[in-house]
């Protein structure tokens, strides 16, 4: 079965460039972007994703909200949380409630992508 | 004060002789005899009685922590505690019967102040000024003024000027200034960095994508390689700068400070030669240990040793010497402890008066390259260890930055245990 990506962030270049990045893999992904937590609930609950990357700070609910919200919904869906705005709290909070992986941005996507498939393969 | 004693023995001497003359003309059972000793003794207790009452009188004011002078209406001094004259350093002879005025660090300010006391009666309240004292030190001073009334008519006669040495109190307001400052740039800095990380990714992860489409001999991929060869550039400046505004909680231990200054100068040794510095040291023997994270501590000294060499383009003396003091240079809130100073001396260029505060504003700076972190973030450190950091400079003579670090006991097994 083809794994469902999901990538919001209200920065239009990275979901963009994840985008690009994820179709052009030897896998063949289906990825959906999103700009905001509620836009990317929306698209959670009409179809729900292997997996789920998303920012911290979003317009309206926040990315830890979102994985807060999609690992009680769907406990076998994998979070990875990005930030620029990175720190040993919010790390923690992150892995505290389940998030797959915490990484700071920018981050080199060619590791990022590696670390996806392993996950999603 | 003890002239006014003395003029005082004598008269009682003097009574008492008078009053005891009949005894020796063998008079002793006359009525004149007896009546004149009763009032003798009536007078000798009510004697006692006023000297108890001048002598409570006087060791209220002597024994005031608080510096005490009163002027009269001419402005000019008629009386001044112990402390008065302690922290002015001054004998009462010397200040009696001269202009309040003439205490004044500036003299202006001195005619001006005494005028508006004297012939406007105005009252001051916690004016902050600045005294020179007998040994030509200016000192801080907070004072307050009333007046001086006779008990009873309610007349003036002059003016009491109750004050004290606001050092401290400065100091204090001085290093909250600095750390306020600080802090205020530290969330900035936070934010903005944060802010540009947000498109750096974007822009990293764009380019990345667009290496992936050329092949490694292809020039555009040369040229992609350089463009994310600089925002990594960008992001570690990023974060350094990050770092350097908002630094790590002090991991304290037990530090030989003498080690620590060996270490920055070995460092900075081949420096220091090229640039015709001499260095000397002078380290007190047997000092304490200072307790404080020795990396921070090592970047406050390196932050001094190459401010230092900065300010001596043309070669100098950098003289770094150790000594314990016992004065209460902490903050408030802590028992005035001994503390370890290190003096950081060069003879640099100077700072010139106007800027020696400044130096501590985070991006103050008067050299081309460099951003105007150094200072603020050592003073930053010193506090978060617990210590803090002073400057005294003389344009064209040189400068000297003094680290203080509170003396702090070791426990004996901590001792045994390193």
């Amino acid at each position: 079965m083809i794994k469902r990506i999901l990538i919001v962030d209200d920065e239009e270049t990275l979901t963009f460039s994840l985008y690009q990045s994820f179709i052009l893999s030897k896998y063949p992904y289906e990825v959906v972007t999103a700009g905001s937590g509620e836009e990317a609930l929306q698209k959670f609950n009409e179809k729900p994703f292997d997996l789920v990357i998303t920012d911290i700070f979003l317009p309206g609910i926040s990315g830890l909200d979102l994985l807060k919200y999609i690992r009680e919904k769907l406990p076998q869906a994998k979070v990875i949380i990005i930030t620029a705005y990175g720190s040993e709290e919010k790390r923690n909070e992150a892995m505290r409630n389940g998030a797959l992986l915490y990484v700071e941005k920018p981050f080199d996507i060619i590791e990022f992508k590696q670390k996806v498939m392993e996950t999603l393969e | 004060m003890s002239k006014h004693f003395e003029k005082r023995k004598q008269a009682a001497m003097a009574v008492n002789r008078m009053y005891s003359a009949p005894t020796m003309l063998n008079v002793v059972d006359s009525k004149e005899y007896r009546e004149l000793k009763l009032k003798y003794e009536q007078l000798r207790q009510r004697y006692e009685e006023l000297e108890k009452i001048y002598g409570f009188h006087k060791a209220v004011l002597q024994n005031l922590t608080s510096g005490i002078l009163i002027v009269n209406m001419a402005g000019k001094i008629i009386f001044a505690n112990r402390s008065a004259l302690d922290l002015l350093g001054y004998e009462y002879l010397h200040l009696q019967g001269k202009p309040f005025s003439f205490l004044f660090a500036d003299p202006d300010e001195g005619v001006e102040f005494t005028n508006r006391l004297v012939k406007e009666k105005a009252r001051f309240k916690s004016r902050e000024t600045y005294f020179l004292t007998g040994q030509k030190n200016v000192i801080p001073i907070g004072l307050t003024t009333s007046s001086f009334n006779e008990i009873e008519s309610q007349q003036i006669k002059g003016f009491i000027i109750h004050f004290s040495d606001i050092t401290v109190q400065l100091d204090q307001r001085r290093q909250l200034e600095r750390m306020e400052r600080l802090a205020t740039l530290g969330e900035l800095a936070a934010g903005i960095a944060h802010e540009i990380k947000n498109p750096l990714a974007g822009m990293k992860a764009a380019t990345q994508v667009l290496q992936e489409s050329f092949t490694p001999d292809d020039f555009r991929s040369q040229l992609v390689t350089r463009i994310l060869r600089e925002i990594d550039r960008s992001n570690d400046l990023l974060s350094r700068f990050f770092d350097f505004t908002r630094p790590k909680k002090p991991v304290q231990e037990f530090h030989d400070i003498e080690m620590l200054i060996d270490g920055i100068y070995l460092l900075l040794a081949p420096r220091l030669k090229k640039k015709k510095i001499r260095f000397s040291k002078a380290f007190e023997n047997n000092l304490p240990r200072v307790f404080v994270d020795a990396s921070q501590i090592e970047q406050v000294l390196m932050n001094l040793f190459l401010n230092a060499v900065d300010a001596m383009p043309d070669g100098g003396l950098l003289k770094v010497e150790t000594r314990i003091i016992s004065r209460a240079v902490m903050q408030e809130g802590h028992q005035p402890v001994r503390a370890i100073c290190v003096e950081v001396n060069d003879t640099g260029v100077g700072i010139a008066p106007e800027n020696l505060e400044k130096v501590f504003n985070p991006f103050f700076t008067t050299k081309s390259s460099g951003i105007g972190l150094g200072l603020s973030i050592s003073n930053r450190l010193m506090v978060e260890n617990g210590g803090k950091l002073e400057v005294e400079s003389k344009p064209g003579e040189g400068t000297t930055f003094a680290l203080y670090f509170p003396v702090i006991e070791e426990k004996v097994h901590e001792r045994a245990q390193v």
